[in-house]
């Protein structure tokens, strides 16, 4: 069973794993560049596999294999991340004896920090290329989304029949959408408020964390 | 006299930094943390890995040569040695306080 799915925080995501798991399947495979996610039906229903997810950025190669071999010492595999991968998926096995991978309030709260600055810096990305985008998208020179026939530059496009129409047609829609409109700027736009939102409901959870300890 | 600003410790940090008295990678630290603590404290792989990091940073551990290729080993300094000599001082005022008030 494949599912999709875009979470607003790493905690919000493991959440969801293990919900889906609760309901007798148990994760298989993740691809988290697209957000996919592949369940497969729970063969030994007494031993519930949990999913937890860790955040670690630019690791060198003898610190992720200390680090490795700290969880898988302890019980958990590596579902899915590498040296490179900044998340990294880990499930339970039968030789964990905890079911969390933070034991204290203060390791807790640090992975929230982590996941909140990647958030920030996410978020900056997505609006710098949103106001670089701009001027390459130019669609405020003098350009007009209402006559949409005048965005593109092919010589004689619109007096072309048939097949050549739309191959030519369809060859240029691919450099006039994303040059020539603001769709580009919109989608990174899109992009950089869907983080501050993760930096808003992680913020949440930071908040909820600190209320626990006092 | 000022105290030093890294007290107090958190339970975590002083039972792993009396595990590494003697020299010992990160799993075989969570084992003697939870069997020193009679099963009180539990170190899980998180945050068995965060303190590590947290602990090179500060120079009160090291990592030791060792035959295993993955696992590195640590072991205390002397800043950690001091640290923890700072931390039990503070502990037994406490404790010693209490016994006072017939705790």
């Amino acid at each position: 069973m494949k599912k999709f799915y875009m979470a607003k925080s790493l905690k919000a995501e493991e959440d969801w794993i293990n919900h889906i798991q609760e309901k007798g399947f148990r994760l298989v495979k993740v691809n988290p560049y697209i957000g996919s996610y592949t369940f497969e039906k729970r063969k030994d229903e007494d031993f519930f596999p949990t999913v937890r997810l860790d955040f670690h950025q630019y690791m060198k190669q003898a610190d992720y294999d200390d680090y490795l071999s700290i969880f898988t010492d302890s019980g958990w595999t590596l579902l899915k991340g590498s040296v490179k991968d900044s998340v990294n998926y880990f499930q339970k096995t039968a030789q964990a004896t905890e079911d969390v991978i933070f034991s204290d309030n203060e390791s807790q709260l640090a992975f929230y920090k982590r996941n909140k600055q990647q958030a920030w810096r996410s978020f900056f990305v997505f609006f710098a290329l949103a106001l670089s985008w701009i001027p390459i998208s130019n669609y405020q020179m003098g350009m007009n989304l209402s006559h949409p026939k005048s965005l593109f530059l092919t010589p004689h496009l619109w007096e072309m029949t048939g097949l050549r129409f739309y191959l030519s047609f369809i060859f240029e829609l691919f450099f006039v959408v994303p040059f020539r409109t603001p769709f580009m700027c919109l989608l990174m736009i899109a992009a950089a408020i869907f983080y501050l939102y993760q930096i808003y409901q992680i913020k949440k959870l930071i908040k909820k964390q600190n209320t626990i300890v006092d | 006299m000022k105290r030093d600003k890294n007290l107090p410790l958190t339970e975590t940090t002083y039972y792993i930094l009396l595990a590494l008295l003697e020299p010992a990678h990160g799993y075989l630290i969570m084992q003697k943390v939870e069997e020193m603590s009679q099963g009180d404290v539990k170190i899980a792989a998180g945050t068995m890995y965060g303190a590590i990091e947290n602990l090179l940073k500060l120079n009160w551990i090291v990592a030791v040569p060792s035959e295993d290729k993955r696992r590195k080993v640590y072991q205390i300094t002397s800043q950690g040695r001091e640290i923890l000599t700072l931390e039990t001082a503070r502990i037994r005022k406490l404790e010693q306080l209490a016994r006072t008030l017939d705790f």
